[in-house]
């Protein structure tokens, strides 16, 4: 680059239509200085050292590599199972045309349909990424033949028949290149027939080359030729990795045509027939299996083919994966699974979604607004190098010891919103914390170190919180209940996610799920807590509880035998974990006062565990009894809530009461069974909710999150959401933001004459109709610059008049200083001869009076002047008027018409 | 002779395969079916679709080997790939690598193509001593009139020129009237194939009964079929999809033995729906026989209706759609009452609207009006709720549904003018689209359909 724009930078001005132009320093020196480190520049009023801006620089790169390839491999590995859809149906086209035919032999159409593939990505820019890995998935079979058709190529037949023999034979056409290199016979041929030569365009060189390339995949004994040798060496390759492939068509690999044309409203509607009909009519000869990009629905494909082309083809659906489960997915894996990395906070973040959801649905953007951010975090702040590494690591050992004092004090600063909330917290309870922390950068810097532990334990935290939370979600069947990913995410980032309106009435709901379900999320719970070791220590006791109660589940679960008294037995399960608690253990104690059958328990009174244990093995037997009973009354009624149950128990005791049925013993039993389960469904409703609260925080909550969440979005927006309309608009109403001059107000009503001429014209056009007649806008425009013009004429003069005056007080002082002089001369030759002098002065003073009165003489020679200069301004003005009007009509404004005579257009609805 | 005989038996077979086709191939027999006699110069054989034309043609002259060129014409899409392929035919000249995919000549006029022409019949002549034809077919003939106005003519009169016995033959779906608009047209031999009886269709479905089926069962369902598509469908080849696509659901009860090949009610009964179903979709090839065998009973029953017209776009594109079909479909003078915010207005409106529907002469069936981008822009802030600024995506989100086409772009090019454009989508579309977004289109629409 640089050496070309040295080589000649006449050259580079000469495209003046090209409004642009970017001139590298010609200075290499310079240069290097500038590109250095992609322009990180040294911040903290230039004190960063050289070393500090590397670090930045290349933990950019490292961070967004990281973050690259995470997505990157991602986006492969979701779109996995449509590519191998589509390339399973390729290569089972292939055969299918041979078998169908065997097969379905009843009915032979007079044309063959051509095997269609149509893949809806949904309107989504970024579906080029997944067309290539397509492809590219579908060229592992060396014996398929890609053609890759975009519309923009394509602009008529001709065009592209001539690419899709061009893509179709590439290779081969280098092979034959080579090949009239080496043979001469050849290259002989290729003299004579040269002008037999067939156009580039026509298909029957596929023909020909289909022809050949399966000839030659037939005849393997024939070894006369260069070609075939080469070509058959090929073809043991393709045949060795079809074994290997697919074991089922190893020896009948049959060379397939794929066309896969990618944007399929982008199409010329009749090219595309014509392509359809003319590769049917091949078809017999060619196997040509179609695969086309659809971004809207089936039905525009159906209103844009006729029914003549339609019955050409014999299509097959295949969907992509849509963004929103992409960009689902990438928020999980970037933001929420990876603990220190780059986070966004909640601005960037919103942006960035917003601009998704309601813009563009394109993940690419995404992903380009998130490498911007991680770009600008790393670029303007000087703390980031503290951030996306393990705090607890050594690393952060050495970096944190070779922090600067500046860099401290840039802390203080820069984390202002966090810490100032933080101080304020620990003011009442540790004043001299908050004085320390102010003063001392020891304390400071171990501080902060503890708040990046903090943020980094957090992270462990709400990756498993939020894993739950999902698991969570996943129990409701209602939509109501349902938020996708990026939405909880984004309201974690808002508040905390445990407050949320949303998770509260999920903790809520769970009250009302059925028994093994909310059994199976507490184990799922533990699970997701258990699979990280880093979260397993940080919610140890969380763990413990939860082992206290599944360990009573299990317990439970192997004693029952009948699918219906394993529902009570559930409930016998949560009046185990009722027991846990001390509370519940005097319950038990008066249980056994009650109770003639529990006399044992007594024994075992001290011993919490084993005692609670017994109880409910106890319990267990007593239940039974009670079961048989419910069972009875209720029918057979497996899967209920608890909630129901236990309803239903209740008011079954009332009825069996008065059916006498009930013993006391089982009335009493009832009731506290009943106590017995509302304290079970709150401890595990109270486990969730302590969980949760615990684990979904906001990252607000924590001191100096700004190291590691980039929190702004106005760059952002700057870089992404230009505005055109409203840039130029403020640019020509209100040209001081650009020029930086005090002469004009931001007063709109009044168009200042002191405007640049374009703004004049821009402002006058503003106030103008469709049509704006130019001589009206002339006058007007005129008006303005005469006001500035007499201005600045009334300027001169008044200079001019004050020169003049200044000359005349000069000339006056000169004259009595001349006066003063020759008094003191005088005085000095007054003896001399006072008439002789009396006569100079008054001729002085005659003189002076003349030079006066020619001064007043060319006064009136300027106003005839100034007659003359007022056609002279005529003439400024119109000039400046026609220049402005032209800049105005280069840039779009107006435009001439021949509507109406000495009239323009006017082509933009005027202010936004 | 040994082609001569060949031809003969071909013609024989054709008889026997193209029942309702008798007539035609013995007078083309006639025309041209001995080889080395003195053939017509022109042939016109037309008739609509699907009846027999292309593939009675093609067989026959499968046997004349090099002395026939059939040529499609969708392929040849320049006079030169037609006299090139041409060239290829008669010579039997094929490009391969060894040629390096060179034809017989290069040949890009007609002067040029008669010269070689002869070259090639001269060339065979010495062989043998006989008189033998040459056929130069043209499938889709009516393609030929596009490239050059002259080219027919001066194919037509091929024969009169060269002087050989060669015989041009046309095929084409449109009557002969239409290609006479150049002068110095020669008047070819016409030949009808008319469309087919109902007898005459069912003759030719039935050979298609699977081997191991009795013909009359079969007969029995193709009657049926042709009775309730006959209407919207006399394709034979429509036709013939369908039976192949249909015919194993109707066996299917017969296969799980839970009727017999006599209970034809029952077998009716059953079919019913399907047959409803692929009357919706008829000449769609929505689906492809794999897909139709794997759906389930159900989805038939229930379809879902709109998920052909389903996909996702962004919220403000949504919007911005919405707004053009607004900006298409109302009339502009409307706008203020529909789109200003004063309570005022709103009263009127909902007063003049009940006018409006009295007289129902449908705006929506005028389709949709050209509108100038900014007022499409204009009602598109309008009906959004959140002020959002004119960025540069809403712009580009504009541009994106002109690629596709759901907007169509209208009237002259010039960059500097108001963009104008339309609005392509259709109600059913946007009804379910205002739906995705909760807005409620028939409040502002002029016209509640």
């Amino acid at each position: 680059m640089v050496a070309n724009s040295t080589i000649n930078i006449t050259e580079a001005y000469d495209s003046l239509s090209q409004a642009c132009f970017i001139l590298w320093p010609t200075d290499k020196k310079k240069h290097k200085d500038y590109t250095k480190n992609d322009g990180f520049q040294s911040l903290m009023d230039k004190t960063e050292t050289e070393d500090f801006i590397n670090q930045r620089h290349d933990k950019y790169y490292k961070i967004w590599n990281n973050i690259k390839t995470k997505i990157d491999k991602l986006m492969f590995d979701l779109n996995l199972s449509a590519t191998n859809g589509i390339f399973n149906f390729v290569s089972s086209k292939l055969n299918n045309t041979d078998n169908a035919d065997s097969i379905n032999k009843d009915i032979q159409l007079p044309f063959k349909e051509i095997p269609t593939g149509l893949i809806f990505s949904g309107i989504n820019p970024d579906d080029k990424r997944m067309y290539k890995q397509i492809v590219s998935k579908i060229k592992t079979v060396p014996t398929n033949h890609v053609a890759v058709l975009e519309s923009k190529d394509c602009i008529n037949l001709k065009n592209t028949m001539k690419i899709i023999i061009e893509q179709l034979m590439e290779t081969n056409l280098n092979e034959e290149n080579e090949n009239i290199i080496d043979a001469t016979e050849f290259y002989k041929k290729s003299k004579i027939k040269k002008s037999n030569k067939a156009p580039n365009y026509d298909p029957y060189i596929l023909l020909g080359w289909y022809k050949h390339l399966e000839g030659v995949s037939k005849i393997n004994n024939n070894t006369t030729s260069p070609v075939v040798i080469e070509d058959e060496t090929k073809e043991k390759e393709n045949n060795n990795n079809d074994n290997n492939n697919n074991s089922t068509n190893q020896s009948k690999a049959k060379h397939k045509l794929i066309l896969f044309i990618e944007d399929f409203e982008c199409f010329d509607v009749l090219l595309l027939q014509d392509l359809i009909s003319i590769f049917s009519g091949y078809s017999e000869e060619l196997p040509i299996i179609l695969l086309i990009g659809i971004a809207t629905s089936l039905e525009t494909f159906h209103q844009s083919l006729p029914i003549s082309s339609l019955s050409l083809l014999q299509i097959e659906k295949f969907k992509l994966l849509q963004s929103y489960e992409c960009i689902n997915e990438i928020i999980q894996k970037v933001f929420i699974e990876t603990i220190d990395d780059f986070k966004l906070g909640v601005k960037p973040y919103q942006y960035l979604l917003d601009n998704f959801n309601f813009l563009n649905l394109s993940v690419d953007s995404f992903i380009r607004g998130l490498k911007f951010s991680v770009m600008y975090h790393f670029y303007s702040n000087p703390l980031s190098i503290l951030s996306s590494i393990d705090p607890t690591s050594s690393e952060m050992d050495r970096i944190f010891s070779s922090l600067t004092k500046r860099h401290l004090d840039e802390a203080k600063v820069l984390t202002f919103p966090s810490f100032k909330f933080y101080i304020n917290s620990i003011k009442s309870t540790s004043p001299k914390l908050v004085y320390e922390l102010l003063t001392d950068d020891k304390v400071l810097k171990d501080s902060i170190r503890e708040g990046l532990i903090n943020l980094h334990n957090y992270h462990i935290k709400f990756r498993v919180g939020f894993e739950c939370l999902l698991e969570l979600q996943k129990l409701y069947q209602s939509p109501l209940f349902k938020k996708s990913k990026r939405a909880l995410y984004l309201l974690s980032l808002q508040e905390s996610l445990y407050d949320s309106a949303h998770v509260q009435l999920l903790i809520k709901r769970s009250k009302v799920i059925t028994y093994p379900i909310i059994k199976k999320f507490l184990e799922t719970i533990k699970l997701n807590i258990e699979k990280d070791e880093f979260a397993k220590k940080l919610l140890e006791n969380f763990v413990t509880i939860l082992n206290d109660i599944l360990l009573k589940f299990e317990k439970f679960d192997e004693n029952g035998n009948e699918i219906k008294e394993e529902e009570k037995k559930e409930r016998i399960k949560k009046r185990g974990k009722q027991i846990k608690t001390e509370e519940v253990e005097t319950k038990v104690k008066k249980e056994e006062i009650d109770d003639d059958n529990s006399y044992n328990d007594t024994l075992y009174k001290r011993e919490k565990v084993d005692s609670s244990k017994e109880n409910k093995l106890k319990n267990v037997e007593e239940e039974k009894i009670n079961d048989a009973i419910i069972i009875n009354e209720n029918g057979k009624r497996p899967q209920k809530t608890i909630y129901d149950n236990v309803l239903l128990s209740y008011s079954n005791s009332n009825g069996t009461s008065t059916t006498q049925r009930e013993t006391n013993i089982s009335k009493r039993l009832r009731a506290e069974e009943l106590r017995g389960y509302e304290t079970m469904v709150d401890e595990v409703n109270q486990f969730i909710n302590k969980f949760f609260k615990d684990t979904l925080r906001c990252y607000k909550e924590f001191p100096y999150y700004e190291i590691i969440y980039y929190t702004e979005s106005s760059k952002l927006k700057k870089s992404f959401s230009a505005q055109p309309r409203s840039v130029i608009h403020t640019a020509l109403n209100y040209p001081n933001h650009y020029l930086n001059c005090d002469c004009c107000s931001d007063n709109d009503n009044i168009i200042e004459s002191s405007l640049h001429d374009t703004c004049i014209a821009y402002k006058l056009y503003l106030e103008c109709g469709k049509l704006i007649n130019l001589y009206d806008w002339f006058v007007a425009f005129g008006n303005i610059l005469k006001d500035k013009i007499d201005k600045s004429k009334k300027k001169e003069k008044e200079q001019n008049k004050r020169i003049k005056q200044k000359q005349k007080q000069e000339a006056e002082e000169i004259a009595k200083s001349k006066e003063k002089e020759i008094k003191k001369k005088d005085d000095i030759i007054v003896l001399d001869s006072d008439n002789e002098i009396e006569n100079v002065i008054l001729i002085n003073e005659n003189k002076e009076k003349g030079k006066f009165e020619e001064h007043h003489s060319s006064d009136e020679d300027n106003e005839e002047k100034e007659e003359e200069e007022e056609e002279f301004n005529e003439k400024e003005i119109q000039a400046r008027f026609i220049r402005a009007i032209s800049e105005l009509q280069y840039f779009g404004f107006i435009k001439s018409t021949n509507r109406k005579v000495d009239h323009v257009v006017k082509l933009t609805w005027g202010s936004d | 002779m040994e082609i001569q005989n060949e031809i003969d038996e071909q013609f024989e077979i054709l008889r026997k395969n193209y029942p309702g086709r008798e007539l035609q191939i013995t007078r083309l027999q006639d025309l041209i079916g001995d080889i080395h006699q003195v053939v017509p110069p022109s042939i016109f054989i037309f008739g609509d679709s699907a009846t027999g034309k292309t593939s009675i043609v093609r067989s026959i002259f499968s046997k004349y080997k090099e002395n026939a060129s059939f040529i499609n014409c969708i392929d040849c899409y320049t006079p030169r790939l037609l006299f090139e392929h041409c060239l290829n035919k008669l010579s039997g000249y094929i490009p391969n690598p060894d040629n390096l995919y060179s034809n017989y000549a290069h040949c890009e006029t007609i002067s040029e193509f008669i010269h070689f022409l002869t070259e090639i019949c001269d060339k065979n002549k010495n062989e043998d001593e006989e008189l033998t034809g040459r056929y130069l077919i043209f499938d889709n003939a009516e393609r030929l009139r596009e490239t050059n106005p002259l080219l027919l003519s001066a194919l037509l009169r091929v024969p009169e020129i060269t002087n050989l016995n060669i015989t041009i033959i046309l095929i084409s779906n449109i009557v002969w009237e239409k290609f006479r608009s150049q002068t110095g047209m020669l008047e070819p031999i016409l030949l009808q194939f008319p469309s087919y009886s109902k007898s005459e269709i069912l003759n030719i479905m039935i050979r298609d009964c699977p081997k191991d089926e009795n013909k009359n069962f079969y007969y029995i369902f193709i009657e049926l079929l042709y009775d309730v598509f006959n209407k919207p469908c006399r394709n034979l080849n429509e036709l013939r999809h369908m039976a192949m696509l249909l015919y194993p659901k109707y066996i299917e009860p017969i296969q799980e033995g839970k009727a017999t090949r006599n209970d034809t009610v029952k077998l009716f009964k059953h079919i019913e729906i399907y047959f409803k179903q692929a009357l919706d979709k008829l000449y769609l090839r929505n689906i492809s026989s794999s897909e139709w065998k794997n759906k389930s009973f159900e989805e038939y029953v229930e379809p879902t209706v709109n998920s052909d017209i389903r996909f996702e776009l962004p919220y403000y594109t949504k919007f911005l759609l919405i707004a053009s079909y607004l900006a298409s479909y109302n009339p502009p003078r409307y706008d203020l009452r529909f789109f200003s915010k004063s309570s005022e207005n709103k009263r009127r409106k909902s007063r003049k609207q009940e006018d409006v529907s009295g007289s129902k002469k449908s705006q929506q069936l005028y389709g949709p009006k050209v509108f100038p981008m900014e007022r499409m822009l204009a009602i598109f802030y309008s009906i959004i709720d959140d002020p959002i600024e004119g960025t540069i995506d809403i712009n580009r989100q504009i541009a994106s549904l002109k690629t596709l086409k759901l907007l169509i772009k209208v009237g002259n090019t010039d960059v500097l003018n108001q963009m104008k454009c339309k609005c392509n989508v259709n109600y059913e579309f946007i009804q379910y689209l205002s739906k995705s977004v909760h807005f409620d289109i028939s409040r502002y629409l002029y016209e509640a359909v």
